[in-house]
C-alpha cells in the first residue's frame, strides 16, 4: 500500500490564516506580563533584598519626644518596600522567595492536568461508536475541588515530617487528579466532533488507524484549544491554591505555632502568605495586601494573555447578531 | 404571505419537554445512591487514613472501613448524630436547626440576586457584542471568591479608619450581629458574572440563527423578538448548566461562611480542624447536608428559570 501522502493532513484554512493575522494588543500585553511573571519565578529568590532568615528586631528611634520603640510589623518604607510582617520579615523578599513555588507548581499542575485530560479525551473521543456521553459527575462533582485536596492534606500537611518537596509533589498530584475529569470530558466531546469531519473520514477510508487519526489529524485540530486550556487551568490551580491557603493549608507545608496558635507557610508561597497574614487584616493591612496584590496580578496577567489568545485564534469566525439592527 | 416563512415562536412541545423537572438519578437508581454515599464516606474518611502523629507519617487504609462500620453502628445507637467530646457532646440535628437556615438564607438571596441581574444584563450584553464589556466581566469572573472577600473586608476597614464610617460588618461577631452585606456581595458577584457571560453568549448564539432574521423581517420589535424567540431558546442552555452554577455557588458558600464567620452548614465540615480529635460522623453528616443544599439550589434555579421561560414563551 502506498503511504498516505502528506497532503492528507490538511489543516483548516482558519489555522493557516493564523500566521498572517496581526497580533491583538491583549496578546502582546499578556505575553509581556506573563514573561515578567516567569522571570520573577526564575530569578526572584536571587533578587530578594533580604536573606531568607533575616528579620527586623525591636529598635529605638530618637524623636523630638524622646526615644520611641519601633517594632514589626512596620508599614512600607524605603527600607522595606512592602513593609514587614508580624515577625519582622521583609514582605517583598518573602514574596520573591515564594514566587517559584507558586508559579511553577501552578504551571506544572495545569500542564499535567491538560496532558492527562487530553490523553483520556482522545481515547474516549476516538473510540468507535456513539458520541461520548456527557458524563454526569453527579452530586460528588458539586463538591468544590479544594475540599477533596483539603481532606487528604489536612492530616499530613501541618507540622509534617515530610520534606516540602514531597508535600508539593503529593499536593500537585492531588490537584492534577481533581482537575482531570472535567478536561477529559470536554475534550472527548471536541475530539468526537473533529472525528466526524470529512477529512478525518477521508483519512480513515485511506486506511489510517485510530492512533494515526488521533495523532496526525485530531491533535493538530486541538492545538489552540489545548493552549487556551493550559492558561485557564493555571488560573484555576492558582485559585485552588489560594482557597487552600485560606484554610491554612499551605503548599509545601504548614508550620504550626502553638502559643498563640498561628499557621506559617514554610515555602512562603503566595497563597500561604495571604493565609498566614489574614489574621492581621483589621490592623496591619499591608501584610495581607502585598501578597494578595502579587496573587491578583498573576491571575490578571494570565487572564489578559488568555483573552488575547482567544481573540487571536477566534478572529475570522465572527458572526452577526440579527438583534442588533 | 408565504406561510412557510411564518414562524410561530419556539415550538410548545419543545418547551414542555424541557421545562419538566426530571427526577435526579440519585433517587432513581439505588446503585448510584450507594456510589455517592461511598464517595462521601471516602472523602470524610481521608483525614483518618493519612495523618501525622508524633512526627511520623501514618497511612492507615483500614481506618476507612472501621469508620464506616462505626458510623453505621452509630446510626442505631444515635451516636452518629452527636459530636464533640462526650462531656460536651452536642446533637447534630440541633445544630442543623440554626446552621441550615443560615446557609439557605444567604444562598437563596444570592441566587435570586444573581439570577435577576445575570439574566437581564446577560440579555442586554448578548444582543450587542461589546468586547470591552466582555473583557471586564471575564476579568471580574476570574478573580477567586476569597480575593473578593478579602478585598472587600480590607476596603471596609480602610474606609472606617479614614472616615469613621462603618459601611458593613467584616465578620459575624455574634448571633445578633451577623455580617450580611459583604457575604451577600461575594456570594452573588461570581454567579452573576458567570450567568451574564453564559446568557450573553447563548443569546448571541441564538440571535445569529435565521429564524431570528425571519422574525425581524416580519416586523417584530427587538424587545419582542428577544423575549419571545431568543430568550426561551437561550434559557434552555442556561438551565442545562444549572448544576454548574449551583456548584459554583456552593464553592463560594464554603469560602464565604469561613471568611465571614457565618454559622452555616459548611462551617461544620471544618469544626474539627482546631481540635485534637477528628469527627468522622460530623463531617459525613455535614457533607450529606451540603449535598442536600446543592440539590435545593439546583431545583430552585430550574424552577425559576422554567417560570421565566414559560412567561417568555406565552408573551
Amino acid at each position: 500500500m502506498t503511504p498516505i501522502p502528506k497532503t492528507a493532513n490538511v489543516s483548516p484554512s482558519t489555522q493557516r490564516n493564523l500566521r498572517r493575522r496581526p497580533l491583538p494588543l491583549k496578546l502582546i500585553v499578556g505575553a509581556i506580563l506573563c514573561s515578567f511573571l516567569l522571570f520573577i519565578a526564575v530569578i526572584g529568590p536571587r533578587l530578594a533584598p533580604y536573606p531568607r532568615d533575616w528579620s527586623e528586631k525591636i529598635a529605638y528611634e530618637m524623636t523630638e519626644e524622646g526615644p520611641v520603640a519601633v517594632y514589626p510589623p512596620r508599614p512600607p518604607s524605603t527600607a522595606h518596600w512592602l513593609g514587614t510582617d508580624r515577625w519582622g520579615y521583609d514582605i517583598f523578599s518573602l514574596i520573591l522567595y515564594g514566587a517559584p513555588w507558586t508559579i511553577f507548581t501552578a504551571l506544572a499542575v495545569a500542564c499535567a492536568r491538560v496532558f492527562v485530560g487530553a490523553c483520556l479525551g482522545l481515547v474516549r473521543g476516538t473510540r468507535a461508536g456513539e458520541a461520548p456521553s456527557l458524563r454526569n459527575t453527579g452530586p460528588l462533582g458539586a463538591l468544590p475541588h479544594f475540599l477533596v485536596v483539603f481532606f487528604v492534606m489536612a492530616g499530613i500537611n501541618t507540622a509534617s515530617p515530610l520534606h516540602p518537596w514531597q508535600l508539593v509533589l503529593i499536593q500537585g498530584l492531588l490537584m492534577t487528579a481533581v482537575g482531570v475529569p472535567a478536561i477529559a470530558s470536554s475534550l472527548s466531546e471536541k475530539v468526537y466532533t473533529h472525528k466526524r469531519a470529512q477529512f478525518v473520514e477521508a483519512a480513515e477510508s485511506l486506511g489510517a488507524g485510530r492512533v494515526r487519526v488521533g495523532i496526525r489529524h485530531i491533535v493538530p485540530m486541538l492545538r489552540e484549544d489545548l493552549m487556551l486550556l493550559v492558561l485557564t487551568e493555571v488560573i484555576l490551580v492558582l485559585t485552588l491554591l489560594g482557597q487552600l491557603g485560606i484554610f491554612n493549608l499551605f503548599l509545601g507545608g504548614t508550620k504550626l505555632g502553638l502559643d498563640p496558635p498561628a499557621y506559617y507557610s514554610i515555602t512562603n508561597e503566595w497563597a500561604g502568605l495571604i493565609g498566614q497574614s489574614r489574621a492581621s487584616l483589621q490592623v496591619n493591612q499591608w501584610t495581607v495586601l502585598a501578597p494578595l496584590g502579587a496573587f491578583v496580578s498573576a491571575v490578571i496577567s494570565l487572564y489578559v494573555l488568555l483573552r488575547g489568545l482567544e481573540q487571536w485564534t477566534r478572529e475570522g469566525l465572527a458572526r452577526h447578531s440579527y438583534l442588533s439592527r | 404571505m408565504p406561510t412557510i416563512l411564518r414562524y410561530a415562536g419556539p415550538a410548545r412541545h419543545v418547551l414542555r419537554e424541557r421545562t419538566s423537572i426530571s427526577i435526579p438519578p440519585i433517587i432513581r437508581r439505588p446503585a448510584y445512591l450507594l456510589g455517592c454515599l461511598l464517595g462521601l464516606f471516602l472523602i470524610a474518611g481521608l483525614p483518618e487514613v493519612f495523618y501525622v502523629q508524633g512526627g511520623v507519617l501514618h497511612v492507615d487504609p483500614l481506618a476507612l472501613p472501621r469508620s464506616i462500620a462505626g458510623y453505621v453502628h452509630g446510626l442505631f445507637t444515635g451516636e452518629s448524630f452527636t459530636y464533640g467530646a462526650h462531656w460536651a457532646s452536642r446533637s447534630f440535628i440541633d445544630t442543623l436547626r440554626y446552621t441550615l437556615p443560615t446557609s439557605l438564607r444567604y444562598s437563596s438571596i444570592a441566587l435570586t440576586i444573581s439570577l435577576l441581574l445575570g439574566l437581564s444584563f446577560g440579555v442586554l450584553l448578548g444582543a450587542r457584542r461589546r468586547e470591552a464589556a466582555q473583557d471586564l466581566l471575564g476579568g471580574v469572573g476570574v478573580l477567586p471568591d476569597f480575593v473578593l472577600a478579602l478585598l472587600l473586608q480590607i476596603a471596609v476597614v480602610a474606609i472606617f479608619k479614614e472616615t469613621g464610617l462603618r459601611l458593613a460588618r467584616t465578620a459575624s461577631i455574634s448571633v445578633e450581629e451577623q455580617a450580611v452585606l459583604l457575604p451577600l456581595i461575594v456570594l452573588s458577584v461570581l454567579p452573576t458574572v458567570y450567568l451574564m457571560r453564559d446568557v450573553s453568549h447563548r443569546v448571541f448564539e441564538v440571535s445569529t440563527k435565521e429564524y431570528v432574521l425571519v422574525a425581524r423581517a416580519q416586523g417584530l420589535s427587538t424587545a419582542r423578538t428577544t423575549w419571545r424567540h431568543v430568550l426561551p431558546h437561550a434559557l434552555v442552555h442556561v438551565r442545562a448548566n444549572a448544576t454548574k452554577l449551583a456548584a459554583l455557588m456552593l464553592g463560594n458558600l464554603f469560602i464565604v461562611e469561613y471568611l465571614f464567620n457565618l454559622r452555616g452548614v459548611t462551617r461544620l465540615l471544618f469544626a474539627w480542624a482546631g481540635s485534637r480529635y477528628y469527627e468522622f460522623a460530623l463531617v459525613f453528616n455535614s457533607l450529606v447536608v451540603t449535598i442536600g443544599l446543592f440539590f435545593i439550589l439546583v431545583i430552585a434555579m430550574r424552577l425559576l428559570l422554567s417560570a421565566i421561560q414559560e412567561a417568555a414563551a406565552r408573551l
